[in-house]
């Protein structure tokens, strides 16, 4: 091999590690959660539709839980608007958890409440759609 | 805190608590403003400290000053902005409450370096005291902490 062909080996290598298998994950903002597939069932207690992004504050068996949704635009984008859902309702929260057992906060990719499916963030549901 | 609390109340935060664009070029205006204060900053104070010395003293401040106070009045400003957002959040999170500690004590530090009779005689062509030199290194440490503490809001309470 030349230099330069060795070279655009070894970049093509690291480039398929930072983009292959679990790297569905790997962007800006998720290296703090778990690869796993994490759902959680619970009732609202808090819906926050704003910057930085939105959150809901769910009540669940363990406690209290911070499920972060996508920013305004992706949020909306994905139907959860105001009026969808509301405190005291039961949700379900498809995503993926805090790797810190005793941190409560998941990132959801799709929250399922009174019958309505949204996908704040439609690229990470793959590994939901069999449940 | 009431005051918190009215802030979160004040229709610009509201505005920029629902927006699409304006919070991320609120986000730009901040960056810029701290882009603009650090990379000013960290030149002269790097001078103080001996780079550069066949290039006066006097020709880093008078590009540099401007940028950095331009920078800090807009990283400020456009803070203030986002802290609207959520007052009550970022006032309980460690890392703003670090961070506004040190950009509070960085800009005391500026003002008294500035100011002091040490930095005229250095922009004069005088040898730079050792206070000076000392002020200059506070300076990169503090400043390189806020930028720290900044980006560890997002990630720890």
């Amino acid at each position: 091999m030349t230099p330069s062909t060795l070279r655009k080996a070894a970049l093509g290598g690291v480039a398929a590690t930072i983009f292959g298998a679990g790297a569905a994950l790997a962007h800006h903002g998720w290296a703090w959660v778990s690869e796993d597939p994490f759902i959680l069932v619970g009732t609202i207690d808090e819906i926050y539709l704003g910057n930085p992004h939105a959150l809901l504050r769910v009540t669940a068996d363990d406690g209290q839980w911070d499920v972060d949704l996508a920013p305004p635009a992706a949020t909306a984008a994905a139907g959860f608007v105001e009026g969808v859902a509301a405190i005291g309702d039961t949700v379900t929260a498809y995503g993926h958890r805090s790797l810190d057992p005793d941190d409560l906060t998941m990132k959801a990719v799709r929250i399922e409440v009174n019958g309505g499916t949204y996908d704040v963030y439609p690229d990470l549901t793959d590994p939901f759609d069999t449940m | 805190m009431g005051w918190l609390e009215a802030l979160a109340d004040w229709p610009v935060a509201e505005a920029l608590r629902a927006s699409f664009y304006a919070y991320p070029l609120v986000n730009v205006a901040h960056i810029l403003g701290f882009i603009l204060l650090v990379g000013g900053i960290a030149p002269v104070d790097l001078r103080l400290l001996g780079a550069w010395r066949s290039i006066p003293l006097t020709a880093f401040a008078r590009v540099l000053e401007p940028m950095a106070a331009v920078g800090l009045v807009l990283a400020v400003g456009a803070g203030f902005l986002l802290f609207s957002v959520k007052p009550e959040e970022y006032a309980a999170n460690t890392p703003f409450l670090i961070k506004v500690g040190l950009v509070a004590a960085g800009t005391a530090n500026a003002l008294l370096q500035r100011f002091s009779a040490g930095w005229k005689e250095a922009v004069r062509g005088g040898p730079v005291p050792a206070a000076v030199k000392a002020r200059a290194v506070l300076s990169l440490a503090i400043w390189l902490g806020a930028l720290t503490a900044g980006r560890f809001i997002a990630f720890l309470d």
